[in-house]
């Protein structure tokens, strides 16, 4: 018989633990977590996809262990095989839980029949949403490094070498999540500030529009360091579209001196366009 | 009349309109303290005229001390106040500068005290002005100076980011040589 599976797998702490905790929800999956063998513990909030890979030494693991989960929870069953990882053993932001999601098979020279997730335009829901989580997590990854590594050049730069690489992968999707994410807020303003920056600052020309918008669309934050951060990376793509926001971001700025700011820009994007 | 520049790392905390309530309580805001780092208990300034002139080889002196092209905030403050609140200032020439024309310009405010620093950071905060020169009049800047022989071309190979790399030869491979930066 031969059937590849899609399935769910969620670890706890580490992969070569002894204990595995995985379950397969039951719209990817016909294990469900009505099925007692494979119901366990699972965390949806965890369950990540991104891109399929060839198995390797962690997968040998994971293989290892859903078998011995299989057997001991239904007897008698065939061993599977995983044949594509999909999510890159992705790690939740406080890096504790990981998760995967991986095809299965029960023919072992079976190989992985979904494409990768990012070439997929018509990606199916569950697919999309797990790669916007892949992507979520590696903006988050590349901001809490920041946050961690401190503010200075060499930091700023690997956030930027960090989103660039993002941009590059996943397009529009990665703007529009990092648009997402700098609208619910990033905690603190002097990041945000640098991220808006280093958004500006990437060359890409796909998802110019997107970010030229997220940019503006900062430009009419409350705070000064993030409206600031968004006026560096205007700065930055020095887009002669971005002119009317930056015009009415001048009309409606009440203090001189970010006014002057704005004022600068405009001159430096009118001068580079004639 | 000259004024001090010091190089801050976000000029957005040090906009005294914005943060109003600090002026009124003779205050500054923690941010902006922060970018008034010590080495040794002296503050690192540079004096400059009022002229654009010597702000250029300034700023071609500070930027070419990094290794990647980013803006360049400052605030310009007046000389006087440290005088006023007895601060002493050293003549200190650095040395390991590209930029050798102005290794005479660099001051050291010595305040060995905390609070006579907080004291100095609440006097400048309300009396300075802001200000940023944006990445690109820093290209043109540093590549002015390459043309005119006071930056050395192996600047270039210093810059980590290849895209900072290409920019720059790009700039020095064009025809014009002309310098209008936006900023002041």
């Amino acid at each position: 018989m031969t059937q590849a599976l899609d399935c769910a797998i969620s670890t706890r702490d580490r992969y070569h633990d002894e204990d595995k905790y995985f379950t397969i929800p039951k719209p990817i999956c016909p294990y469900g977590p009505d099925d007692e063998s494979l119901s366990v513990d699972f965390e949806p909030t965890y369950s990540a996809v991104g891109f399929p890979s060839l198995p390797d030494e962690s997968s040998n693991i994971f293989d290892e262990n859903l078998n011995k989960h299989l057997m001991s929870r239904t007897p008698g069953s065939l061993p599977v095989h995983i044949i594509g990882i999909y999510g890159g053993l992705l790690a939740d932001p406080k890096l504790v839980n990981y998760a995967v999601l991986i095809r299965v098979s029960d023919n072992q020279t079976a190989t992985p029949t979904v494409q990768p997730a990012w070439r997929e335009e018509s990606a199916s829901s569950t697919s999309e949403v797990l790669t916007r989580q892949e992507i979520e997590l590696s903006v988050i990854s590349a901001i809490q490094r920041l946050k961690h590594w401190g503010l200075d050049d060499e930091a700023e730069n690997s956030l930027l070498q960090d989103l660039k690489a993002i941009v590059k992968r996943w397009g529009n999707r990665a703007a529009r999540v990092l648009g997402d994410i700098i609208s619910n807020g990033i905690e603190n303003p002097s990041v945000a500030r640098e991220v808006l920056r280093a958004v500006g600052e990437i060359r890409d020309a796909r998802t110019n529009r997107k970010r030229l918008l997220l940019l503006e669309r900062a430009l009419e934050s409350k705070s000064l360091y993030v409206r600031d951060g968004a006026l560096l990376g205007l700065a930055s793509m020095c887009s002669v579209k971005s002119l009317p926001a930056l015009r009415a971001a001048m009309n409606k700025e009440k203090g001189k001196i970010f006014r002057e700011d704005i004022a600068q820009v405009i001159k430096l994007i009118q001068q580079e366009n004639p | 009349m000259t004024y001090y520049l010091r190089r801050v790392k976000n000029k957005a905390a040090w906009d005294f309109e914005v943060f109003r309530e600090f002026v009124e309580r003779h205050d500054v805001p923690t941010d902006a303290l922060g970018h008034l780092d010590t080495d040794h208990n002296c503050l690192s300034v540079w004096e400059i005229g009022t002229n654009q002139e010597d702000l250029i080889r300034v700023v071609e002196a500070l930027a070419t001390e990094r290794e990647y092209l980013k803006p360049l905030e400052y605030i310009l403050f007046s000389p006087d106040i440290p005088t006023r609140l007895g601060i002493e200032v050293r003549m200190t020439p650095v040395d390991r500068l590209l930029v050798k024309s102005v290794t005479g310009w660099h001051r050291d405010l010595v305040i060995p005290a905390g609070t006579k620093l907080l004291e100095f950071a609440a006097t400048i905060f309300p009396d300075q002005k802001p200000a940023r020169i944006l990445e690109q009049d820093i290209l043109k800047i540093i590549a002015q100076g390459i043309r005119e022989d006071r930056i050395p071309r192996s600047f270039v190979s210093k810059l980590k980011d290849s895209d900072d790399r290409k920019k720059l030869e790009r700039l020095l491979d064009s025809a014009s040589g002309d310098l209008f930066p936006t900023s002041p």
